[in-house]
Formats: structure tokens, sequence, C-alpha cells
């Protein structure tokens, strides 16, 4: 199987404190892949090395069969969209003009582009925000805006972080019937969550992190055998050592 | 609960200091002693010094020269009051959290306003006006009479201050139009009207404006301190005094109120026109981008205005020496400079992350808006070009000063840019209360006028007989500051990488 994701030993410290130790993942082409852990786990961290964003320590990383180096950093890039949390935005400009920004950095303006642009905020419910500044945008239409654009750069490989946070209950489902349209075209998506039912019905494979390092890889199909006796929340405790948290150690609440 | 917030306060500010901030500190209260010691000097000779006996050192001083001098200073005290009054109240968006953690908005409203009066500066007036007013006063009512005035006096200012910042921030063409007719009126009739016989002597001087100074707003507070002397007078401007600070004190208890609890975007408006396209086409995407983010922080355009509008009539009026003419003519391109630079990668901090992930080199961003800051630099300050000849007829000085001025330039490029890497700041919300938060803090501003004013000395000053060598000094100076400055810019991306970024991506 075509991996979109290859990391070997992956090291990241800030200052001396390790974010991630030695860390090894595949990610599958063409599928939906989720990246589960406590806060503080190093999702985002993670997710900043793969989008270029931060330096790492040690390792390596290939990405759409490139490894990630200063020499095919744009290439991948090119193939590249992420949606983070919270969303970047360029606050001075209205949703339409970041848009269209985004799609000319990525040199992707199609002919059809206005007509895309249209059905996509008719979609997201956003088109009276069409000419509104981002800075005054609500949290979930900025989480909208910001996956409307990453859409329309048309990516191999998409990164969302916490990509359901502050949005609506209705545009959760369209986002998640958009993501598994994206699948079914080849495009690799990973998603980090910290809430376990977010990933649990929508990916394929599961990773578990937990103070950088990978507990557990579940595949479509020892997650089924898993998950037969027991929930993805029980499963992920099961890895997760929690006995220290007891709620009886607040018997003053 | 007072302790409480004075103890974050007093945290945040501590931790706000680092770097340049404590030389900025350091000058601005250089700055401040100096003043201090100007005002205190001018109160302690017009309320002791008397005119019988300073005339046997100064025969000139009589009476009515002494009371112009009272005048002239009441009036540029009173002045200097209007511009230095810090209308800020302390952090305002650190002290709003106070709210969620059940601190009443009615007392830190309260607080807020009482720190904003014991401001330094805010103190340093009123402690002026009180030690030159009491000191005149002949009785306790009439001091009283005074305490109240000063106290008006002080939330008058404040609160006009703030309603013209507000104002001005959102309708900057009419101010700046305004302010431009304003601008070119005095230096029409600094062209025509002579003024030498107000400067010829104090008596010529006394002679001329005295009867004029007994309508100016000065004369108000000259009236309360020594000539309000009736009972009648002086119940009355006490009751009438009372009034007006209660529903002053109102007026700034509800514009604090409502900075607190007006979150920074208030309201969606649909915006139809902007300048964005043109700003990209011209400068680049990044550049165009970083230069869009620039103009529309609400500060910028009036803090360049107000480098024209000083500068220029400044000029006009004192410019009777090349070190003078170079000094004032150099803040233009430096003012420019750090409105532009400063804190380049903190105006739009977050969105430089997404600016990152485009496929575009790192390299090509960060000199992309470099080059569009020192372009519109070179475009604001080309009046600079214009403005050497008309003042310096010499043309051996006139190249001087020219080279003087891209020096310091030069050195102040060379620092900015080492500061908007190792000094990074992410610029706070604009929020209504925040109006005193411009683009350069005043400590910046004096920092750069003292450091303009000292290299002023090796640039300006004008050597006859060795003019010639001073220029190739300069020249030698200049290629070496050029140079220098195209290798810093040439790996400026690396620094960036380093220091920037992990700092961008922590605020996330």
């Amino acid at each position: 199987m075509e991996r979109a994701i290859i990391i070997q030993n992956l090291t990241k410290s800030y200052g001396r404190e390790p974010v991630l130790k030695n860390l090894n993942l595949d990610v599958p082409s063409g599928t939906i892949f989720g990246l589960i852990g406590p806060n503080g786990a190093g999702k985002s961290t993670l997710i900043g090395i793969l989008t270029g964003l931060l330096t790492y320590d040690e390792g390596e990383i290939t990405i759409n069969n490139l490894e990630l180096n200063r020499s095919n950093e744009i290439t991948i890039k090119k193939d590249i969209a992420s949606v983070l949390q919270p969303p970047l935005l360029f606050e001075n400009f209205t949703s339409i003009e970041f848009i269209k920004y985004i799609c000319e950095m990525y040199k992707n303006v199609p002919d059809d582009l206005d007509d895309k642009i249209s059905s996509l905020f008719a979609y997201f419910e956003l088109e009276e925000f069409r000419n509104v500044q981002a800075k005054q945008l609500s949290s979930g239409s900025r989480k909208k805006l910001s996956f409307c654009a990453a859409l329309l750069v048309e990516p191999k490989l998409l990164f969302l972080d916490e990509p359901f946070e502050s949005v609506d209950v209705i545009s959760i489902g369209r986002m998640k019937a958009i993501i598994r349209k994206l699948k079914e075209n080849g495009t690799s998506i990973f998603i980090t969550s910290h809430i376990l039912e977010v990933v649990e019905n929508l990916c394929d494979d599961i990773a578990i992190l937990h103070k950088g390092e990978i507990l557990a890889y579940l595949d479509s199909k020892s997650r089924r055998e898993l998950q037969k006796d027991s929930s993805l929340s029980e499963i992920f405790e099961q890895y997760v050592d929690v006995s220290s948290s007891s709620i009886e150690a607040l018997d003053w609440l | 609960m007072f302790k409480l917030f004075s103890t974050l306060n007093a945290k945040l500010w501590w931790r706000s200091l680092q770097g340049v901030e404590i030389a900025a500190m350091i000058f601005y209260s250089v700055f401040i002693m100096l003043i201090v010691g100007q005002f205190l000097g001018v109160i302690l000779l017009l309320l002791f010094a008397d005119v019988t006996m300073a005339q046997q050192i100064y025969p000139w001083i009589t009476p009515d020269i002494q009371l112009f001098a009272n005048f002239v200073f009441v009036n540029g005290l009173w002045l200097t009051q209007i511009f230095f009054t810090k209308i800020n109240r302390l952090r305002i968006n650190e002290n709003r959290k106070l709210l969620a953690f059940g601190m009443p908005v009615g007392k830190l409203t309260n607080y807020l306003n009482f720190a904003g009066f014991f401001h330094p500066i805010n103190f340093l007036f009123q402690f002026f006006w009180l030690l030159y007013l009491i000191n005149m006063s002949q009785s306790p009512l009439q001091m009283l009479v005074v305490v109240l005035f000063v106290l008006a006096n002080y939330g008058v200012i404040n609160s006009l201050k703030w309603r013209f910042r507000l104002f001005s921030s959102e309708r900057f063409s009419q101010v700046g139009a305004v302010i431009l007719t304003l601008v070119l009126f005095f230096i029409l009739l600094s062209i025509y009207v002579d003024y030498t016989p107000y400067f010829v002597s104090p008596e010529s001087a006394a002679d001329a404006l005295l009867g004029w100074l007994y309508y100016s707003p000065g004369y108000v507070f000259y009236y309360i301190g020594s000539e309000l002397t009736g009972l009648a007078e002086q119940l009355i401007s006490i009751s009438v005094l009372m009034v007006l600070i209660f529903y002053i004190n109102k007026d700034l208890a509800a514009n604090t109120k409502a900075a607190l609890l007006t979150p920074p975007q208030s309201s969606s408006t649909v915006q139809k026109k902007s300048q964005l396209a043109g700003f990209i086409r011209w400068l680049g995407h990044e550049g165009g981008k970083y230069f869009y983010a620039v103009w529309n922080h609400k500060y910028s355009k009036i803090q360049l205005l107000i480098t024209y509008v000083f500068v220029i009539p400044y000029i006009i009026i004192l410019g009777d020496g090349t070190y003078i003419i170079g000094v004032f003519l150099t803040l233009i391109p430096v003012i420019f400079l750090m409105v532009m630079l400063t804190n380049m990668f903190g105006f739009e901090n977050r969105e430089l992350l997404l600016s990152l992930q485009f496929p575009v080199k790192t390299e090509y961003l960060v000199k992309q808006r470099i080059t569009a800051a020192l372009l519109i630099c070179l475009i604001g300050s080309s009046i600079v070009l214009i403005m050497v000849p008309v003042f310096i007829v010499s043309l051996p000085v006139m190249i001087q000063v020219h080279l003087g001025i891209i020096l310091i330039s030069l050195v102040f490029m060379h620092y900015i840019l080492k500061s908007s890497i190792n000094n990074y700041k992410k610029i706070e919300e604009v929020s209504v209360m925040s109006v005193s938060n411009p683009v350069l803090p005043a400590s910046i501003t004096f920092t750069s006028v003292f450091i303009v004013t000292i290299l002023g000395i090796f640039t300006f000053i004008v050597f006859e007989n060795y003019i010639w060598y001073h220029i190739a000094a300069l020249v030698v100076a200049n290629i070496l500051l050029l140079f220098t400055l195209m290798k810093k810019l040439k790996s400026i991306s690396v620094p960036f990488k380093k220091k920037v970024i992990p700092r961008l991506w922590n605020e996330l």
C-alpha cells in the first residue's frame, strides 16, 4: 500500500523537554487517518513539523514519496493544505479576498474559481460573510472559511487539527461529508483530535499518541476486532494510564 | 481586590521589561527628568524671584515681562499636558480577564481610572500645577478651587483626547485634511508674517503679546491661582467645579467600562472596497499583505501624518542651522522605518504562520516583506530630497546633510531589523481602549529622537575647512553600513526561522 506519510525516528524537543520521542508512523494514502491523544501529547507539534512550520531535531519524514528537506520543501507544500486549531486567517482580509489570495499563492486559480467559491460558501452558509473581514467572523465561521480555503487548493494531503471544534452540528455533518468525498477522490486526510467520538466513525486507521510516543496503531481491521468488546474510549484508556487521575482524589468537591 | 489588581499589573509591567524596552525606559526617564528640571526651574523662578532684585542683574526684567513669562509658562505647561497626558488604562486586555475571575466591573473601572490618574507622567503635571498655583493662592478656599480646577482640567483633557483619538482613527481622511490645512496655514503665516519684533527682546514680545495672552487658556489657570480672591467667586467656582468633576468622572468611568466590556470586534461590517489588490499589485503578495496590515492598523496613518505635521513646520520655524535641519529631516525616514519595520513579525503574528505554509520559499517571503517596507519608507521619505536643497544653499553642505541622513537611516535600519527578530512581540488586539496603544510607544519615539540627536553631532555639524574629508568619511561609513545591511538581509531568514517561528507557534 502507498504511504502518504512515513515518519522514522522523529525527535523534537523544546529546549530540554522532549515533545516527540523517536516517533515512527506510516499513514496510508487515500485514507482518513486519525491521531488521537490527550492534551499535550504532541499532536499539534507533529502537524507543525509535517506542514513545514516547525523544525525537528532528528529523524526522517517522507510526504507523498518525497523526503521533507530544503530542496523538496516547496514541491511538498504544493500538495498539502491544513486547517489548524485555532484556524489561521488573514484578519484584515475579507472572506473572498482571503480565499482568492490563498489560491493565488498556491497558483491554483482555475477559470471557474468564482463558481467553486460560491458553491462552497452556499454549502457552509458563508455567503453573507463574503465581504466581511476575517477578524469579524465568529469562531465557527473562521473554521469553515479556513476549511473552504484548504479545499480550493485541491491538496493531495489534507491536515485537519481539531477540525470540528467551535463548529455547529449541521456544519460538522457537512464537513464530514466533504471529508468522505475527498477520500473517495483519493485525497489523504490526517486528522488530530482529543475527542474520540470525532474520529471513531470517520477515520480508517487510528494511532494513539501520548507523551510524544505512539502507543498503539489500530488499522481498520484491528479496530473492528477490538471494538467488538469495548469502545474506542475504553481502548484509549487501556493505553493511556489514567489510574492516577481518580475522581476520589477530589473528595473536597 | 486592589491588592490583586496591583500585583497583576506590577508583574505584567516587570515582565514586559526586556532588551530594548529597558533602554527605552532609561532614555524616556532621562527625558522626563529633563522636563521636570525645566518646569521646576521655571516655576521656582517665576514664583520666588523678586523683580526688583532680578532687575539688578537683568535690568530688562519688568513686572510686565514677569507677567508675560508667567502667561507663557501656564500656556506652555497646559499645551504640554495636552500632548503628553496618557489616556491608557494599564494593559486593559490583560485586566479585562479579571472580570472572569469575579472582579466587579465597577471596581475594576475605578482601579483602572485611578491607575491612569497616577501614571507618572499624568501625576507630574498635576504636581506642577499644584506647586505653581497653590504657592500663588492666598487662602485655603482658593487652594481648594485650585485643587478642583486641576482635577477637572485632567478629566477634561483625558475625555477630549479619548474622543479625538477614537474619532480620528475612524475618520482619518477628514482629520488628516484638517490638520494638513492648518499646517499649510501656519507655514504660509510663517512665511508672510514678520516674527522678528517678538524675538528681538522680551520687552517687545511682552508689549506685543501680553494683551492677547489674557484670552489664552493658560490665563484661566493664572487667574484662579492669583486673582480669584473674592469669597463669592470662590464659592461659585467650587460648586461649578464639583458638578463638572462629578460628570467628568462619570464620563471617564463610562468610557473605561465600555472599553472593558466591548470586545475588540463588535460587529461585522460588509466591506466592498479595499486597497489590498492595489498593494499586492505594487508590492507583491507577501509585501502587499504586510503593508495592508500596517496600513490598516488604526494609528499607522496618524503616526505618519504626525511625522510630517511636526517635522516640517519645526524646520520652517527653527531651521536656521544645518544641525537642526539635518536632525529634524532625519526624523522623517527614521519614523517611517520604525512604523514599517518595528515589530515586523508581530503585526500579523499568527497570520504569518499561514504564509509559511504556502509553497513559497521562506527567504522569499521574509525578503519581500522587508523590501516592501523599505520601498514605502523610501517613497514616504522622498520629501527629504526636496527639503534639503530648499533650506541649504551650499552644495557641499547639501551633500553632507544628505549623506548624514542616509547614514542615520542605515544605522536605524540595522537596529530595527535586529530588533524585529530579537524583540519580537505580538501587537495586542486593538480594542476601544487601546487607542493609546499606538504603533510606536512614546518611550521608543523619544529614545530614537535622542539617538538621532547624538548621531547628528557626528553627521550634520559642518567643519568648513574639512568638509570634503567629512563627506568622504560619510561615504565610506554609508558603503560599509549598506554592505553589512545587504549581508544581513541575505541571511535574515535564518534567525527568523530559529527565533521568530517558534514564538509564533507557541502563540498559536
